[in-house]
């Protein structure tokens, strides 16, 4: 990734800018809506441990060390993915999201959780980091 | 109803908060998937070049453009690729959740 952005510089134009966007590397979680209230089902694991977030924070650390960027401004949002149930976004994410792990524990907390109050909404929460930065030339 | 991805928007205002100056400019979109951060940005700029690697995700993208969203290039590339043989120089680069 660090060659990436390197080549990402030298497509920019001066007075331009980099936006960045990706998971801030916190695990996701998995949440139950229950009218006002929330419950928290679980962590979404995957079978790598998230390293990749960790290897493009690295590569954008090196490439601002080097000088080829600079921090304008960021920020976090978060960022959510609805499903009718929990079996629907596992399904979702069995198809999508190739190396996403969703242990045994967590399956059960859902299950419980449907028993308790009926099959009802779950969503997929992340932290998402965004930053504008600025090519130096 | 099926899965929704953001119906919050959370990203787009994260994304214009960030960043208010995009009337006009070309943008170098990279990693845009089935287009759904692109469409949401796509009208307020001159030009957007959006990547993506994925064969079936990119073909996604080509099926669900909107009409209104013809200025749009949609390329089913990798960034590397792109990068060798590219002369073109952008105004803003995405590196759209592009890990």
């Amino acid at each position: 990734m660090v060659h990436a952005l390197r080549e990402i510089h030298k497509l920019l134009k001066p007075s331009s800018f980099l936006i960045d966007i990706r998971p801030n590397g916190e695990l996701v979680e998995f949440i139950r809506p229950h009218g006002e209230e929330e419950f928290f089902i679980g962590h979404m694991h995957e079978t790598d441990d998230y390293i990749e977030y960790f290897q493009a924070e690295a590569a954008m650390q090196k490439v601002l060390a080097e000088g080829l960027f600079k921090i304008e401004k960021a920020g976090e949002f978060t960022f959510q993915v609805h499903a009718d149930s929990f079996l629907e976004l596992k399904n979702f994410l069995d198809e999508n999201w190739s190396d996403s792990l969703i242990t045994e524990e967590v399956i059960a907390e859902a299950k419980r959780l449907d028993d308790a109050h009926e099959v009802g909404k779950v969503i997929l929460r992340e932290r998402v980091y965004i930053k504008l930065l600025l090519p130096v030339f | 109803m099926p899965i929704l991805k953001d119906p919050e928007k959370n990203e787009i205002k994260a994304l214009f908060d960030l960043y208010d100056h995009w009337a006009g400019k070309s943008v170098l979109e990279i990693g845009s998937g089935d287009g759904r951060l692109t469409w949401r940005y796509a009208n307020i700029v001159a030009r957007v070049l959006a990547l993506e690697p994925d064969k079936e995700t990119h073909a996604a993208a080509l099926k669900d453009r909107p009409s209104e969203m013809e200025h749009v290039q949609l390329l089913n590339l990798g960034f590397d690729e792109f990068a060798r043989k590219n002369k073109e120089r952008f105004d803003l680069a995405l590196l759209s959740w592009s890990l």
